[in-house]
């Protein structure tokens, strides 16, 4: 009896390692001279599911920085989301690129 | 891109499954941990969880959080749902895999799974591996295993296509590998009967082991190739597997229902070519004592329908006790025989596969040495057929350096020698131990007296190693002439031992009546112990190089006389079942006292030896007939007993007698008197050697035997022989410590 719930924990605890052991992503979108405002809002709203301001926010981000974070998501739901956003924006005629990197917490508390 | 639904059937399942449980949490995309939870509540998958994992529902339940807290959700009512970035990856993955494989390109579980593997920063990778607990590799060779996916290495695999499978039946293909060399003809008129509008139905016949199952094989090779008429194109070749037709059938008529359901569905095929390997095995099986109704009777219909192709394959023998036997089972085929190939053929047979060989064991072997497995396989192994047995040399070569690596990687000569002689039972030595000069030297330390007899054996022996005796022949027949105990027996074994190959001894008084001729060759049929075969056919096939003993051959019957006859021409002799036994590499010994009696009785032997060769030879050809003595390599005549002869025999019966001593601890010496004494009581050339070993045991054994049983000897110890006064003296030496 006791063996098995020692084992239960130890499955618990490792999954819960493993839980948070795929690093997660920070998407960003990054500046050009041709995308407008508003399709960037529009992008924001659709794909990422933001609210209009906050997509305002993250539009002019991009502009004065030059990278706009939008969010961090898990590397699959990142990578999807980007072909998705930038496959709009191909629709549309414009050039937008996504870009994301590995998000690094400097703390364990995730 | 592709039109078709790349997912195998059961695969299809999963995945919508998945779809479902992404749609009901409203999630955006179909991802692998989708993909995941889907697989766990299939049957197959969670059977491999449950075997691995202790708490499955907790891990299930990991998943599910992950999968309602890390994903991205739809706040619409209605939408598309995609495949993820990551899922889309693992199919295309998936895809490549599958498509590795052209005869079953649809993607399975394992292909998947082999897919999610290859993610990275992928939480459904890392809840995988963490719930197996394993490696990669092993995960997906439990997958693997589980599901039953490999499709290049299975024959069986069943076909892409719908159709059902057909029970009781495999699919017979050629692996990739596979190439069959020669037996264009054979095959041809295969293809020429199936083609036929009625009795289309090859049965090939042949020995074992030369070849007839694979041509099957190879004829399957061909259809799929197309290289076959039109009507014949596109056929799948099923083997008809009689053992699982019967096997567990209990109920009557259950083997019957059985095998007319699987007729049933391949007439229903109709692209069926129903192979049954020994296919005289059909004939009485599955009969009840009160039925006339086997497995061929319920074949019958099948076989004359000229839609479905039967082939055959039985021995010549089989073929003889079964099919011949019922009339209307013979008339539906059409008899191909596969004959033995010859060395050439087979040697190209062999140079064919040398490659899968040479990989499978990872050994190399020259054409040279392939050549020679062929040639000994020939010499030595009679009983089997080529290619079948120059096969299995190099088969049993490559899997004896498995064993021994440090034998080297090369299957050579001395291998194939080895193997000959470990696994075969024969020795391979050429006949001659130690080289040639040794043989006469040896045979003359251990047989006194006896130069000439030596000489002539010997002279015998060195031409067949150089080659020149005849090769239809035993490798010699002597007739060895002489008076009792004078060494002819002996010389026979020594040669034997010499040789390096079995002695096998007949005492021909044991044959005096004509019906004793059935102990040598078998019982004629219809008589008891008729299977048990012959004394002297069993024991030459199971040592073909032999020394063959016939002692005191005057005393057999005609018919003996006869049989050897044909022996000694041709080398050959039938058993009463018409089995051939070999006596090619047999040498033959034949010994008669023949004439000894007149010698003796001319005197006291040492006026007339010098005429005593002339007077045996007389008296050997009164007895025995010119045929028989023409026949023989050499009449060998044996020497009575000459004193110093018997001086020589004496030190060897007294050595024997110390060497039985030694297993006791005793170690005796012998004094002059007492050899001079041995020598003059047991010296007899009427009886010869014989009265000497009678005069040792009957003076000098009972005083050693009284001694170690009860008296100073028990634990051993040393003790000298002499004789003294008369007597023979036993004297006990104190134990010397050393």
């Amino acid at each position: 009896m006791s063996t098995q719930t020692q084992q239960q924990r130890q499955t618990s605890t490792s999954l819960r390692e493993k839980v948070h052991y795929p690093t997660r992503y920070i998407v960003f979108i990054i500046n050009d001279d041709f995308t407008t405002f508003e399709f960037v809002v529009k992008l924001l709203m659709e794909v990422f599911d933001k609210s209009e301001s906050e997509g305002w926010t993250i539009a002019c981000q991009t502009n004065d920085e030059g990278k706009g974070i939008v969010g961090i998501y898990t590397k699959d739901i990142a990578l999807t989301k980007i072909r998705k956003a930038t496959a709009m924006a191909r629709e549309e005629g414009f050039p937008l690129k996504l870009d994301m990197e590995p998000y690094m917490p400097f703390d364990d508390d995730l | 891109m592709a039109n078709q639904n790349p997912f195998s059937s059961r695969t299809q399942i999963i995945i919508n499954h998945a779809a479902d449980l992404a749609l009901s949490s409203r999630s955006e995309f179909l991802t692998p941990e989708h993909l995941l939870l889907s697989l766990c509540q299939e049957k197959t998958f969670s059977d491999i969880l449950s075997e691995r994992s202790s708490d499955l529902m907790g891990a299930v339940n990991e998943l599910l959080q992950y999968a309602k807290t890390q994903l991205s959700y739809s706040k619409k009512k209605n939408y598309d749902l995609e495949f993820s970035q990551q899922m889309q990856f693992v199919i295309m993955y998936a895809q490549n895999s599958a498509s590795a494989n052209p005869r079953s390109p649809l993607i399975e579980v394992p292909h998947l799974i082999h897919g999610v593997l290859r993610l990275d920063d992928s939480f459904a990778r890392d809840w995988l591996l963490s719930v197996m607990d394993e490696e990669e590799g092993e995960v997906l060779a439990s997958v693997i295993q589980a599901y039953g996916v490999l499709p290049s290495h299975s024959e069986g695999a069943p076909s892409p296509a719908q159709k059902e499978e057909i029970p009781f039946c495999t699919l017979l293909e050629a692996g990739e590998d596979f190439r069959i060399v020669g037996r264009e003809d054979e095959m041809d008129r295969a293809v020429m009967i199936m083609c036929r509008l009625g009795k289309n139905n090859p049965l090939l016949v042949g020995d074992p082991g030369v070849g007839k199952s694979t041509i099957v094989t190879a004829l399957a090779q061909r259809i799929s190739r197309g290289d076959v008429p039109e009507r014949l194109r596109g056929r799948k070749i099923y083997s008809l597997d009689i053992t699982s037709v019967l096997a567990g059938a209990g109920y009557r008529g259950e083997m019957e229902d059985r095998l007319k359901k699987a007729m049933a569905q391949i007439r229903s095929r109709g692209d069926v070519i129903v192979f049954v390997d020994n296919i005289h095995d059909l004939v009485g099986a599955g009969k009840s004592s009160d039925s006339t109704i086997d497995a061929t009777s319920i074949l019958l219909p099948y076989l004359e329908d000229s839609d479905i192709p039967f082939v055959g394959t039985t021995t010549f023998d089989s073929f003889k006790k079964t099919i011949s036997r019922n009339r209307n089972l013979q008339r539906m085929f059409q008899r191909i025989d596969i004959e033995e190939p010859s060395q050439d053929e087979a040697v190209s047979i062999l140079l064919g596969i040398k490659e899968r060989f040479e990989k499978f064991h990872g050994v190399t072997i020259s054409d040279d040495n392939i050549r020679y497995c062929v040639e000994a396989s020939v010499k030595f192994n009679p009983e089997k057929r080529l290619p079948e047995k120059a096969i299995d040399l190099m088969d049993e070569g490559g899997a004896y350096i498995e064993l021994h690596p440090s034998y080297g990687k090369e299957v050579n000569r001395e291998l194939v020698n080895k193997i000959l002689s470990d696994v075969v039972g024969v020795s391979v030595s050429d006949g001659l131990e130690g080289g040639t000069v040794d043989l006469r030297s040896r045979l003359l330390s251990r047989v006194f007296g006896q130069d000439s007899a030596v000489d002539a054996v010997c002279e015998a022996i060195y031409t067949s190693k150089a080659g020149l005796s005849d090769p239809r022949k035993p490798l010699a027949s002597f007739l060895f002439v002489g008076p009792t105990g004078v060494g002819k027996t002996l010389l026979a074994r020594e040669l034997a031992s010499a040789m390096g190959v079995a002695l096998h001894r007949f005492d021909m008084s044991e044959y005096a009546e004509k019906h004793t001729v059935s102990k040598f060759i078998g019982a004629p049929a219809g008589y008891i112990g008729y299977d048990e075969g012959g004394l002297l056919t069993d024991a030459i096939r199971k040592t073909p190089r032999c020394v063959l003993l016939l002692d005191e051959i005057e005393k057999a019957h005609q018919d003996i006389y006869n049989l050897l006859l044909q022996v000694m021409d041709y080398g050959t002799m039938s058993d009463s079942k018409g089995q051939k036994a070999d006596f090619r590499s047999a040498v033959i010994i034949m010994t008669s006292n023949a004439g000894a009696r007149l010698v003796s009785r001319g005197g006291v032997g040492f006026k007339f030896t010098s005429n005593a060769g002339e007077v045996m030879s007389k008296e050997v050809k009164n007895v025995f007939a010119p045929e028989f003595l023409n026949r023989l390599s050499a009449t060998v005549l044996f020497n009575d007993l000459g004193r110093d002869m018997a001086a020589l025999i004496v030190d060897r019966g007294l050595e024997d007698l110390s060497a039985m001593l030694e297993g006791r601890k005793v170690s005796v010496t012998y004094t002059d008197a007492v050899r001079a004494q041995v020598l003059d009581e047991g010296f007899s050339p009427e009886y010869g050697a014989r009265q000497i070993e009678r005069t040792i045991s009957k003076n000098i054994k009972p005083l050693l035997v009284h001694e170690i049983l009860f008296g100073a000897l028990c634990e051993g110890g040393t003790a000298v022989i002499d004789y003294r006064d008369g007597k023979y003296t036993v004297e006990v030496l104190p134990p010397s410590r050393s």
